[in-house]
């Protein structure tokens, strides 16, 4: 006994020496040994990790031991008895994930279900380009929904949803509600309210993710959406229970698809939680018999409210910045914040297409914006028009003298069409569709050139 | 006008391109594209486009960024993942960064079509005055004076 003891005692001793990573893995997958190398590198006491279970998926961004476990799993064929190189995974404290090449020898020939594995790991890490130039096949795409998993979580926590308006702080809420349950979920706002955004947050939000599946119903035609449920469904049906299907814009589902929706959902063959988005209330629209009744009762076990924006404008200087500060991280520009005139402005904009336009109105002023803040010269032109038309009665800016504004068209267009054809007037009079005498003729008469005191131009 | 929506494929060789391009109206401009650098400029400069991207050895990685890249900082635009028969294993993860459909047939490009033309009509023009619209109608506008 006490030989025995003194042998495991010197390969232990051997094995903690050793400057590669070497883990074992008991038939359950739990984590029954590490060596000093692989402690460190995965930056935890052997102790900590010594326990954890290493189970094959992609969560996100999983703090502590049991999220350092997942990335050493290796691939499920190894604990069927089958020796092989693979690639694992670590999360370095700044967030980033790098890989390691490693060797997984089962300890048993495969005739058990489930065989204890060897683990090393190679004593570098794989450079962060490195793609393997094999076709893809499911070890890599594991990687690849790990790193992507691990990339996005963090950007769908529920405080993503930025504002301090009561309505928002209740969707806030009922946000990791949600997360916290199972239940189907309908996500009610205006196009770009963020509905989409509240949908990945729950999705992220819960313990166990797993796979996220948006379906546009609004831009998907029937066919397409009816062949995407059937195939999660045949997926459903090899798979244990999890992940989320957002139905985005759930209100422009076309009929036949709410009732392959309301078959599936009342068969139980999808075992994927389900949120639904969608512009109206449903119970609206089943109301107006536009939506089927029993998809409504099924989808809506929760329903969160977003606001459209012109109804929270108090929390659009705080939007504005939050969208703004995204864009520097990302630019070689940096700008601090909006003037109180360019605040001034954005809220006098009515802002139809809700958040998303605001993003998009305030990307386009990053690009433009020539001095170290947003000034209200910098903002798009429909902003400061919507600012002018505020300061009027309405419409009264709309209305024009038709013989000074077909004036102001015809030599903007003849101007133009000079400009293109680099001042050849035979040119320019074949893009306007006119004679080059009379092109002279309106040039003149415009006072876009002077007349030619010799009267060279012929008459036409 | 820049910001109309056009659709911007990425692609090798050109097969989708021609295929959307048989099936589209005319309205509608396809805008080709071989390297995703590219893609990402062509969709700045036309946020509410649909993007088609094809997925190949070579950009597996950057692809899926340039997807779930493009929806989160264009939420108008929508991404469309096109691949070679064998990675259809792809598919999902494909979605989960935000592409809204997947093929593998490019015989199939009257679907994508079909999909670039709703989400054309789906897209919200900016609000604004009758005045700037007939304005902004006028032809060449690279040579605009006013």
């Amino acid at each position: 006994m006490s030989r025995s003891h003194t042998t495991a005692t010197d390969l232990a001793r051997l094995l903690d020496d050793g400057a590669a990573p070497l883990y074992v893995l008991d038939e359950d997958r739990r984590i029954i040994y590490c060596n000093a190398a692989c402690a460190l590198w995965v930056g935890l006491a052997a102790d900590e990790l010594v326990g954890h279970q290493c189970n094959y998926h992609a969560p996100g961004a999983e703090p502590g031991p049991s999220g350092v476990a997942v990335g050493l799993c290796p691939p499920p064929a190894v604990f069927s008895g089958h020796a092989q190189m693979a690639v694992v995974s670590c999360a370095r404290p700044d967030g980033r994930l790098v890989d390691r090449r490693g060797f997984f020898l089962p300890l048993a020939d495969g005739q058990d279900e489930s065989a204890p594995v060897i683990a090393i790991l190679e004593t570098s890490d794989c450079p962060p380009d490195a793609h393997p130039d094999e076709r893809p096949d499911d070890a890599r795409l594991h990687e690849q929904v790990r790193r992507f998993r691990h990339q996005t979580a963090g950007r769908f926590a529920a405080e993503s949803l930025i504002g301090n308006n009561p309505l928002v702080a209740r969707a806030r809420l009922q946000i990791e509600l949600a997360a916290g349950s199972g239940a189907s979920v309908l996500i009610v706002g205006p196009r770009g309210s963020g509905k989409d955004h509240a949908a990945k947050a729950i999705h992220y939000c819960q313990s166990e993710p797993g796979l996220l599946v948006p379906l546009d119903c609004a831009v998907l035609e029937t066919n397409v959406l009816r062949s995407a449920l059937r195939t999660l469904c045949a997926r459903s049906a090899t798979r244990p229970p999890g992940g989320t299907v957002v139905l985005e814009d759930v209100d422009s589902m076309p009929g036949d698809a709410q009732q392959d929706m309301a078959e599936i959902l009342r068969a139980g063959t999808l075992n994927m939680r389900v949120i639904a988005t969608s512009a109206a209330p449903l119970s609206v629209l089943a109301a107006e018999g536009r939506f089927l009744h029993e998809l409504v009762c099924a989808l809506s076990t929760l329903v969160i409210e977003l606001p459209p924006l012109a109804q929270r404008l108090d929390d659009l200087p705080l939007l504005a910045q939050a969208i703004l500060e995204e864009i520097n991280a990302t630019s070689y520009r940096q700008l601090s914040g909006f003037t109180p005139q360019a605040l001034d402005q954005l809220a006098a904009y009515s802002w139809p297409g809700n958040i998303d336009e605001l993003a998009a109105a305030v990307r386009e002023t990053h690009e433009k914006a020539q001095g170290c803040e947003v000034t209200a010269h910098d903002l798009p032109k429909r902003i400061h028009w919507a600012a002018a038309d505020a300061g009027h009665p309405s419409r009264a800016d709309d209305s024009i003298v038709l013989v000074d504004f077909l004036g102001r068209v015809e030599k903007e267009l003849i101007a133009r069409a000079m400009r293109r054809a680099k001042g050849n007037k035979s040119k320019a009079a074949k893009l306007l569709g006119l004679t080059r005498p009379r092109l002279y003729r309106r040039l003149v008469q415009l006072g876009l050139e002077q007349p030619d005191q010799r009267g060279a131009e012929p008459k036409n | 006008m820049a910001n109309k929506p056009s659709v911007i494929v990425c692609e090798r060789r050109g097969i989708w391109a021609a295929g959307l391009r048989r099936h589209l109206p005319r309205e509608i401009r396809v805008c080709e594209t071989r390297l995703l650098a590219d893609c990402r400029r062509e969709l700045a400069g036309a946020p509410p486009s649909l993007v088609v991207v094809e997925l190949s050895e070579s950009n597996l990685a950057a692809a899926l960024d340039l997807v779930a890249d493009a929806v989160r900082r264009f939420p108008l635009a929508r991404v469309v993942a096109v691949a070679e028969r064998g990675w259809e294993p792809y598919e999902w993860l494909l979605r989960e960064a935000g592409a809204i459909h997947f093929t593998t047939q490019p015989r199939k490009a009257d679907t994508l079509a079909r999909l670039a033309v709703r989400h054309v009509a789906r897209v919200p023009l900016p609000r604004t005055t009758l005045v700037a619209e007939i304005w902004d109608s006028l032809p060449w506008h690279d040579t605009a004076v006013s």
